[in-house]
């Protein structure tokens, strides 16, 4: 077994990966702590980037411009993990999506202009904790 | 941290029982505070968790997780947010970082209080199970007197005491952010301690902030008690039933399956009125263990939890292991038989055994750590005989035998000296 201090010799930073499928053409903006991105999809694109162990951070998806028509679909679909632990769809309950159509139902498929906002309001795995039914959390 | 019911301290309530040290006069309520116990006289064992190490006090939690079986240890460590399958980081980001970081450079010393405690309030118990001890029922105490197995009766809890008990409700007080009791028997519903804990602590305010977790033999019920339970932020129920069949009333002698049947649904009931959490409690021996079925079963159409402490290990001769392969076999096909019919798609281990919403998980991972058990545990058949003379001695004063209630095993009892 392994001393305290050598169990904390590691890699403070997790991994957040996004990827994100596009109906149509989307015009994404895309916000992880404090990257931001700009894309016109027309591929599927994956999005690495790394955040702090112990800091809060967001994960912001904007559609925009979409022209609303019967013939042809403007969407994304995404999907979210950290460390390898899916994130959404599993827990899109938790997030916010505002948009113009006023409908705020849980999904990772963003069809309205729009911004689609998940919050880790304290480190990411106290989050996890609360949110996965692990129970009391002393501290 | 744990107070037995000598008035000794422990530094965990799942700790081997053979490494801890039943009767300390040291280490006791009558001679220091629980807050010395716990900053300093710990500091030696939270030094050597902090160097890596496995103590021996560990090593029942450790044969658990090697059967499938989430052990106390993982429980509590849980409660720090540190979780085993991602151990490094849950650590370095769990909420008591700074408490570990500070223990770690002051060789152990910690100047939290304790949060979490279970109260052992001593033997005084209506029910003289037979797995169970002298120094847990003071039934059994008394029949074990009568029947030449013991010279004398445990001593009295140190709850008894009103001086201590006052004192151990003030050193609760003096607890920053107590969080959780657990209380232990005995009996607690007709220990005359627990209630008057609960009303010391509604009395002192400090009720709307502490769950109450205990558990009860299924034969008695207490408005008194329930009133004042109602009281406290929540309440965690364990109640006690083997089997949900005529066996377990041989085994949780004299209880009777009608009125264990009442309570049980009686409990539940209050339980979902007041939103506490109810579990199935269990203790399976070589006895029960074919039929431990039907209390997964009754638990999975509640859709309540089930819970076992350890594999038990004492008396020797209740082992699971006792059972002879064939006899195993059985209870294996039983067991498998019922996990069978009732798979679901589960992907990672519950060690939050206590999440109301992963009962059928939870259900299905304690059945699989008794399969691991059945096909891996040793043969200790060879105790069957201690078993048979135990058993016989018991029936000698109660007028009952076990063959009419495990008719199959007559022919194992039998060769064994039955």
């Amino acid at each position: 077994m392994n001393r305290y201090s050598d169990l904390l010799d590691i890699d403070t930073r997790l991994n957040v990966k996004l990827e994100l499928e596009p109906i149509g053409t989307p015009d994404v903006s895309v916000t992880i702590a404090d990257y931001r991105q700009d894309y016109l999809l027309s591929n599927n694109e994956i999005i690495d980037y790394t955040v702090d162990l112990l800091q809060p951070f967001s994960v912001i998806i904007e559609l925009r411009n979409k022209q609303y028509s019967l013939d042809c679909e403007t969407a994304v679909i995404f999907r979210l993990s950290v460390d390898n632990i899916d994130i959404i769809p599993k827990y899109d309950y938790l997030a916010d999506y505002i948009n113009d159509h006023d409908n705020h139902d849980p999904t990772s498929y963003l069809g309205f202009n729009g911004k689609w906002t998940l919050t880790v309001d304290r480190a990411f795995y106290h989050w996890l904790h609360l949110h996965s039914g692990q129970g009391w959390l002393f501290g | 941290m744990r107070i037995n019911n000598s008035g000794t301290y422990e530094a965990c309530r799942w700790q081997n029982k053979n490494v801890s040290t039943r009767i300390d006069p040291e280490h006791n309520i009558r001679s220091q505070t629980p807050l010395t116990y716990f900053q300093i006289t710990m500091s030696g064992l939270r030094q050597e968790l902090l160097d890596g190490q496995a103590p021996a006090m560990c090593r029942d939690c450790h044969a658990m997780e090697q059967h499938g079986k989430v052990s106390g240890r993982l429980r509590q460590l849980l409660k720090a947010g540190v979780q085993e399958n991602m151990f490094e980081k849950t650590l370095a980001g769990s909420p008591l970082r700074t408490d570990l970081d500070y223990s770690n450079q002051n060789q152990g010393h910690t100047n939290r209080t304790v949060l979490d405690w279970q109260i052992d309030l001593g033997n005084h118990c209506n029910s003289a199970c037979v797995f169970c001890s002298p120094e847990s029922s003071s039934r059994l105490a008394t029949e074990f007197l009568q029947l030449g197995m013991i010279d004398q009766v445990p001593r009295a809890s140190w709850c008894e005491d009103p001086v201590l008990l006052e004192k151990f409700v003030k050193d609760l007080q003096a607890c920053d952010h107590l969080h959780y009791l657990h209380f232990i028997g005995g009996e607690t519903l007709i220990t005359p301690g627990f209630e008057k804990i609960l009303t010391a602590l509604i009395a002192c305010g400090l009720a709307d902030q502490i769950t109450i977790g205990f558990t009860t033999n299924l034969t008695v019920w207490q408005d008194d008690i329930v009133n004042l339970l109602t009281q406290f932020k929540n309440v965690n129920l364990g109640v006690s039933v083997e089997t949900m069949t005529a066996l377990n009333d041989y085994v949780r002698w004299p209880s009777k399956i009608d009125k264990v049947n009442d309570l049980l649904d009686r409990w539940i009931k209050t339980g979902r009125e007041h939103n506490w959490l109810v579990q199935l409690r269990i203790t399976p021996t070589c006895l029960t263990l074919h039929e431990l079925h039907t209390v997964y079963d009754y638990a999975w159409q509640k859709n309540i939890s089930v819970e076992s402490c350890n594999f038990i290990d004492r008396p020797e001769f209740m082992r699971i292991s006792v059972l002879p392969w064939e006899h195993r076999a059985w209870a294996r096909q039983n067991l498998s038989n019922w996990i069978d019919r009732h798979r679901i798609a589960t992907t990672d281990t519950v060690v939050n055994t206590r999440d109301p919403n992963r009962a059928h998980d939870q259900i299905l991972q304690d059945a699989r750590s008794y399969l691991n058990y059945l096909d891996q545990a040793p043969n200790e058949s060879h105790r069957l005989p201690d078993l048979v003379v135990y058993l016989k001695r018991l029936e000698s004063g109660r007028g009952n035998s076990i063959v009419n209630y495990l008719p199959d095993y007559e022919s194992l009892f039998r060769s064994a000296g039955y």
